[in-house]
């Protein structure tokens, strides 16, 4: 049974992360989306691949010591702004749009998630 | 030995990052490649970011003991300090981990940390502890390295004896002191009679009270203490009901010390396991640790009692077989025990207690199981013809109570010695 829940987490958290990538493409290819919007919807899609297997390994490994997953979360983030900074570099006369800005709010509540989650392990 | 082991997520995320910039390219559109750039950094930190190896060993707090016991396994990890470690070991059958197998954790400043898991003992026999894995991985944990825990230890898991408190009266004594009263008359302290003193008595053994009413010095006679030699005899061809009969050997085994008789073990199966006659506690580890690897073990040898060493059946010595009666083989060997003139008593382990019951509808089946009856009743029939004392024991009954009515069938045994 937490065999089953674990593979349906994972699958979930990949159908989400791919439709994010998929919906990535199409907004670049019908709206024009400036590079820094881009690569915050390439960072959300990292955050929710993340999300699923950070949530599989803590029902995998249930004794958890303090602390650990919040270097992972750490991480993750560094990679998601250094993104960003990569999408700046590409585009540096580009600004960041409206939906830049949430799609950037939806990634910082996944990780928010993350932490929380961690938080109440620890 | 370390392992690699990749996620398929780092794949993945290879895939989408290369495929994504590689469109970019082609389309001229950045976006692509800012799209792609999140997946193409993970990849990169991952790689980048090789794990530290570590290296573990595994020792156990305790190398003996009893089942329902907790056996405490200590994860001794060396590596990086500050790496962050994954250790899982195996939970054996027969054991199960209450806070569970596995444990992620820091290693402290000197690059080392001790981390203990608990294991719940739940059956007899011995368990290998420590095997297991320990895993270090980079921070997102697209790659780590497993290596193998080093060092593992063999816990012996001993059974759990029933609690009783009859024990066995044996007939005949041995010369060793003891806690059982002999019938002949010497230095003891139960009251055995009143004689006529004779020169050499102790003035001590002068009954004064009886000398008044008599007027002539009376002594007091008592019954010396004498120890008895006791071996049980454990049934081991049939694995179901195994355990109940270890048990309650075991239980007979540590009552039969504590009345300070010597105890000894036959484990009569497929392979045959002796302890010779002992006392004290020592003795009732012996017993113990001999009966942690006892199991049915299939074999159509004709085993008999005459490959039994005298050392183990000494003279005179008192039996109690615990048996399904079920082998024939061990029916034989008890009664070739009793022709011997060996005391012997049988704790029969019912075997109706696991045996379910026919099925009323099926003639055959209810016929079957009637003929198997009888059988076994033509068992103890010819138990009893050799002077052999029967009692059932059906699971759930309480072997005190069980101990009890062989007592009391006991009484008649002397009439059997003397045939």
């Amino acid at each position: 049974m937490a065999r089953v829940v674990n593979v349906a987490i994972g699958s979930l958290s990949a159908l989400i992360g791919l439709a994010l990538v998929a919906g990535g493409v199409v907004f670049v290819f019908r709206r024009e989306v400036d590079p820094v919007t881009a690569a915050m919807i390439g960072g959300l899609a990292l955050a929710v691949f993340e999300a699923g297997a950070i949530v599989v390994r803590l029902r995998q490994v249930r004794a958890v010591g303090s602390g650990t997953f919040g270097e992972r979360v750490l991480v993750l983030a560094g990679v998601e702004l250094g993104a960003i900074g990569v999408a700046l570099l590409v585009a540096p006369a580009s600004h960041p749009s409206a939906g830049a800005v949430v799609v950037g709010s939806a990634g910082l509540v996944v990780l928010a998630t993350l932490v929380g989650a961690q938080v109440a392990r620890s | 030995m370390t392992s690699r082991v990749v996620s398929p997520r780092l794949a993945g995320y290879l895939t989408l990052a290369v495929g994504l910039m590689a469109a970019g390219v082609v389309s001229g559109r950045g976006a692509l490649i800012a799209l792609g750039a999140p997946f193409g950094l993970a990849a990169i930190v991952a790689t980048s970011l090789r794990p530290a190896d570590a290296f573990a060993a595994a020792s156990v707090d305790r190398p003996s003991v009893d089942v329902g016991d907790e056996v405490t396994v200590s994860i001794d990890v060396t590596g990086r300090p500050g790496q962050v470690v994954e250790a899982a070991v195996v939970v054996p059958v027969g054991t199960s981990a209450p806070d569970g197998n596995t444990r992620r954790f820091r290693l402290d400043r000197d690059g080392r940390r001790v981390e203990l898991v608990a294991i719940r003992t739940e059956g007899r026999g011995a368990s290998r502890l420590g095997l297991g894995v320990i895993r270090v991985a980079d921070p997102l944990g697209l790659v780590a390295f497993d290596r193998l825990i080093a060092a593992t230890s063999v816990v012996r898991v001993r059974p759990v004896a029933d609690p009783v408190r009859t024990a066995v009266e044996p007939k005949r004594l041995q010369v060793a002191s003891g806690t059982h009263p002999a019938r002949n008359a010497g230095i003891g302290t139960e009251f055995a009679g009143l004689r006529a003193y004779q020169p050499g008595d102790r003035a001590r053994d002068v009954s004064w009270r009886a000398s008044a009413r008599r007027d002539q010095l009376l002594v007091t006679q008592r019954h010396p203490e004498r120890g008895a030699d006791v071996v049980v005899f454990v049934d081991t061809f049939a694995a179901d009901g195994l355990e109940q009969t270890i048990r309650a050997g075991l239980a007979v085994t540590r009552l039969q010390l504590a009345e300070r008789d010597r105890v000894g073990l036959i484990a009569f199966g497929g392979s045959i396991r002796t302890v010779r006659p002992g006392s004290g506690r020592r003795q009732y580890e012996l017993i113990a640790e001999a009966l942690v690897d006892v199991k049915p073990v299939f074999s159509w040898a004709d085993k008999e009692i005459h490959g039994i060493p005298p050392r183990i059946l000494p003279p005179a010595s008192t039996i109690l077989a615990v048996t399904p009666l079920i082998d024939e083989r061990a029916l034989g060997a008890v009664i070739d025990l009793r022709r011997r003139r060996h005391e012997i008593g049988v704790l029969e382990v019912s075997p109706e207690t696991w045996v379910p019951p026919p099925d009323p509808s099926d003639p055959a089946a209810v016929v079957a199981r009637r003929l198997w009856s009888m059988q076994r009743a033509m068992r103890r029939a010819r138990l009893a013809e050799v002077g052999v004392p029967v009692v059932e024991w059906r699971d759930g009954d309480a072997l005190e109570l069980v101990l009890r009515r062989l007592a009391a069938l006991r009484r008649g045994w002397g009439r059997w010695l003397a045939s």
